[in-house]
């Protein structure tokens, strides 16, 4: 690449600002020619480090493309078209900017090819992101967003911490493997980990998304935790530790969404379960597991992102994803209604869906390396997923008791986007070579055996059966309009409750210390008054001589001190 | 909007077969056991049934522990408000 402008993560950058100064029409399809311009772009780009430059004593990289850069980077243009169509009638500008701001800088971390590179990109990920959840103007969204906004610029402080201490341990800023060894490779760890939701670091996500815009869930499900996803890839491959987490991941949110009752929430735990997945895998860390990684956030982007607008359309036509006051709306949205059966297919993994050639690597992985009981929590929490987003989130909404409400098929546009997600899902599931392609590395994987199809039918449908039970039974948890406490409570309640005391504490200071600096300050006003006031005798006015004696005597000072020093 | 539409699965008699089908479906897989080798990495993947059960037995308890947890952890939908 000879011109950096031509750096696809600046195209969206720059073509996100653009788009303010121009009419309503030619503005859609300049934004959706954006990521179509930038996918040129990366395309054009050869694999190897590009955009070297020195900086003071650092050498940065700014692109550099490699197998895994590239399937990462691709599935964030393809998304971003997608979201873009989706977008098609939303008239905030602004939204629309941070968006592309947003998904250009998610591009740009993910080629990133050193750490301070990285870090720009992160924190512009998390600016843009955050206006993405102001954008819905609720006072629960306002709120949430900052929580958001204080959780990942301090994810970004950790990895500048972290990278400057991996910089004086190697002298080197380059972003390739760190691991857990040195203090900085556990400082950038933390930094990953808050951005890819980990056990207890988890909760800025499930109480942000479900608060941001239609549009912004959608784009915020693309990026954030991919990125985290891609750099952990990077940076921990084979840390053990990440095998467990990962683990404890899948499991843990599958309970809270059982019981949530909004479903964009429901579809934010689900979110944090499939990153489980990925987690394990980058632990495993053999090339299988790391395919199966970067093949499940290829395979998850599509079909979360489809389940989130299809969940973005209700909240569009009836104003309200909760599960209590939603039903039989297939009757009103049956295209919605059937896109979002196939995304839910899909992250449940049905064969001829995406989820079913992709899941399968990191499951085979684990059993390759005879891990039994991660193998067993990740098939527990395959049918976890297939509970809350397989059957929860479509049968709640759009069959279920009838609620009575009645309202509009989804708009074209949406329909159009949700359309072409769902048509991804069904490539991938019936041609996986395609997606197999683009892996970092050789795949030695058959998806269609008779026995895979077997076993997983097996679990999938006795699931279902277990669900049919449970429900004629009216054993299944109602649905009811609650909130659910989780570890988010913590800085919420006790926390906010703490730092509170400590505000009324300093006002208390304040007031004391701000007395004391008035003083102070009339003390010196007095002062400054006598010498340079209109009497005072430094506001005199001087003749020139005087003042080529006094630069002569500085100079002369300066010449003796030079030569002593 | 009104709509007097006839939905299919409106009539309850329509939902049972639906589930009727399930359990069909669901014996099938069963049945289809006896018929092929199954390839697996661990002893216990050999069980009859194993994913079968499994499912079942895990979906069930993922649910009902849930119902039970909302005990602990449920408050009002403004709690935080």
């Amino acid at each position: 690449m000879t011109n950096i402008l031509l750096h696809p993560a600046l195209i969206l950058i720059f073509g996100g600002l653009f788009q303010t100064i121009l009419p309503t029409q030619l503005r859609r399809i300049f934004l959706l020619a954006l990521p179509i311009l930038a996918g040129i772009s990366l395309l054009s780009i050869s694999f190897g480090n590009h955009g070297q430059l020195q900086l003071f004593e650092y050498q940065l990289t700014l692109l550099r493309l490699d197998q895994l850069s590239f399937i990462f980077a691709l599935i964030f243009l393809i998304a971003l078209f997608i979201v873009a169509l989706y977008a098609w009638q939303e008239k905030d500008k602004l939204q629309l900017s941070s968006m592309f701001i947003y998904a250009g800088a998610a591009i740009g971390a993910v080629l990133a090819g050193d750490l301070l590179t990285l870090f720009i990109f992160w924190e512009v990920t998390a600016v843009s992101s955050a206006i993405l959840i102001w954008a819905n103007k609720t006072k629960g969204a306002m709120r949430a967003g900052q929580r958001y906004f204080i959780i990942h610029v301090t994810s970004g402080l950790f990895l500048l911490a972290g990278s400057i201490l991996h910089y004086h341990d190697t002298g080197s800023l380059a972003f390739n493997h760190i691991g857990i060894e040195t203090l900085a490779g556990c400082l950038i760890l933390i930094a990953f980990a808050i951005k890819c939701a980990f056990p207890l670091l988890h909760n800025w996500l499930q109480d942000s998304y479900p608060e941001a815009s239609v549009v912004g869930t959608v784009a915020l499900s693309v990026y954030t935790t991919k990125l985290a996803i891609y750099a952990l890839a990077r940076g921990y491959p084979g840390t053990e530790m990440l095998i467990w987490i990962g683990a404890l991941m899948t499991a843990f949110p599958i309970f809270f969404a059982v019981i949530e009752n909004d479903l964009r929430r429901v579809l934010s735990y689900s979110l944090n379960n499939q990153l489980g997945f990925m987690v394990v895998g980058i632990g495993i860390g053999t090339e299988m597991a790391l395919n199966g990684t970067a093949a499940h956030a290829f395979a998850h982007i599509l079909y979360k992102a489809l389940l989130f607008m299809s969940m973005g359309a209700v909240l569009y036509r009836v104003g309200t994803t909760k599960a209590s006051e939603l039903g039989g709306l297939y009757k009103s949205m049956p295209w919605t209604a059937a896109f979002c059966i196939i995304g839910a297919m899909s992250i449940s993994a049905f064969p001829l869906l995406s989820g079913f050639v992709s899941k399968a690597m990191i499951l085979t992985a684990a059993a390759e390396e005879h891990l039994w009981f991660i193998w067993l929590v990740l098939l527990f929490a395959s049918a976890g997923v297939l509970d809350h987003s397989g059957i929860k989130v479509p049968f709640f909404s759009f069959f279920a008791h009838d609620s009575g409400k009645r309202c509009e098929e989804a708009p074209l546009n949406m329909l159009l986007a949700m359309g072409i997600a769902a048509a991804l899902c069904i490539v991938i599931g019936v041609y996986p070579s395609f997606l197999y392609s683009l892996l970092p590395n050789t795949v030695n994987f058959i998806p269609y055996t008779a026995s895979h199809v077997i076993t997983q039918l097996q679990l999938l449908l006795f699931s279902a059966l277990a669900f049919a039970v449970l429900y004629r039974n009216n054993w299944y948890p109602a649905e009811i309009r609650a909130t659910n406490l989780d570890f988010d409570w913590f800085y919420r309640k006790p926390g906010a409750y703490l730092l509170r005391s400590f505000g009324i504490f300093i006002a208390f200071g304040e007031k004391r210390i701000l007395s004391a600096l008035k003083k102070i300050l009339f003390v010196t006003g007095t002062k400054l008054h006598r010498h340079h006031g209109p009497e005072g005798i430094l506001s005199r006015t001087w003749p020139t001589g005087s003042m080529v004696m006094w630069v002569a005597t500085l100079l002369g000072a300066y010449l003796i001190f030079y030569y002593i020093f | 909007m009104a709509n007097n539409k006839k939905y299919w699965l409106n009539q309850s008699k329509n939902v049972n077969k639906i589930v009727y089908l399930l359990y069909a479906v669901c014996a099938a897989l069963l049945i289809v056991e006896l018929f092929y080798h199954k390839h697996g990495h661990f002893d216990f993947e050999q069980w009859f049934g194993f994913y079968a059960w499994f499912g079942f037995i895990a979906y069930i308890f993922i649910v009902m522990s849930a119902k039970f947890l909302r005990k602990f952890i449920k408050r009002e939908e403004d709690y935080y408000d």
